[in-house]
């Protein structure tokens, strides 16, 4: 299953490292988006068929937890569902996180847990 | 070693191994660094401060070279780039292990820095690797 995989960091080196480590998870073949904050991100899903965001908390502009705020008051996005990929190792912080989107992938991370995760909240089909 | 020498030993070598694939070495394995690269980032939240990273160039190289191998990105991404993420991954986790799960860290942006400019030590460690090396020292306001 071939899916449409946002991710918005405002880092260019971990967009590419979270896109280099699910390409070595046992996922096939996906399309990739990439935005730099929560901004470029809603801007990006409404032009676009987006199947997973994988997201950053801490970005300028707007931040992941305004983003998916936003997500979840669009009738057209709200179902979208969203991974937190942080450094936050805050117990009651990531509890909040992990209420509001799909999930928690904390970095550092390993293609074998992010490929879980994807599979986890889409049920999509390896290859 | 003291506790908070050794959980800081011990997550940046996790760290650098699991983002960048470079393994620790004994002290008279590592290569010898005469460039060093200083990156800082601050935090506040119940406790403030700054964590500095002073890394070997030959290091900061491989790990660079490790981290992008590979990677499709729009951006030129460079070695400071690297390095900024790397100091942000660690800080995110050591803090925590250092003061408390229950606190949220706010984390500043990483950044290149010329010296060590800080008065409140709380901890230092250097970690070998077979491709250099690279200091730690934290600083609590």
């Amino acid at each position: 299953m071939k899916l449409n995989i946002l991710i918005v960091d405002d880092s260019p080196v971990m967009r590419a490292m979270i896109i280099k480590t699910i390409k070595m998870s046992d996922l096939g073949e996906n399309v990739f988006f990439q935005a730099s904050n929560g901004h470029e991100g809603l801007e990006i899903m409404k032009n676009n068929w987006i199947d997973l965001v994988l997201a950053d908390i801490n970005m300028p502009v707007m931040n992941g937890e305004e983003m998916i705020d936003r997500m979840r008051g669009d009738d057209y996005l709200k179902d979208i569902p969203v991974l937190v990929v942080s450094t936050e190792s805050s117990e009651s912080r990531i509890e909040i996180l992990e209420k509001k989107t799909s999930g928690f992938v904390h970095k550092p991370f390993t293609p074998e847990f992010i490929g879980n995760k994807i599979l986890e909240v889409t049920g999509a089909k390896n290859g | 070693m003291d506790s908070l020498k050794e959980k800081m030993f011990f997550l940046v070598s996790a760290i650098f191994q699991g983002t960048s694939f470079v393994m620790p070495a004994k002290e008279e394995e590592s290569l010898q660094e005469n460039i060093w690269h200083s990156f800082r980032i601050c935090f506040d939240s119940v406790s403030s401060g700054c964590l500095y990273m002073t890394i070997g160039d030959n290091l900061l190289k491989s790990i660079h070279e490790n981290m992008t191998s590979n990677l499709e990105s729009e951006h030129m991404i460079t070695m400071d780039d690297s390095a900024k993420e790397l100091l942000n991954i660690v800080c995110g986790n050591l803090l925590p292990e250092f003061f408390s799960k229950k606190t949220v860290y706010n984390l500043k942006s990483p950044e290149k820095v010329d010296k060590i400019e800080h008065n409140s030590f709380c901890c230092e460690n250097e970690i070998f690797f077979i491709e250099g090396r690279v200091r730690f020292k934290l600083f609590k306001n």
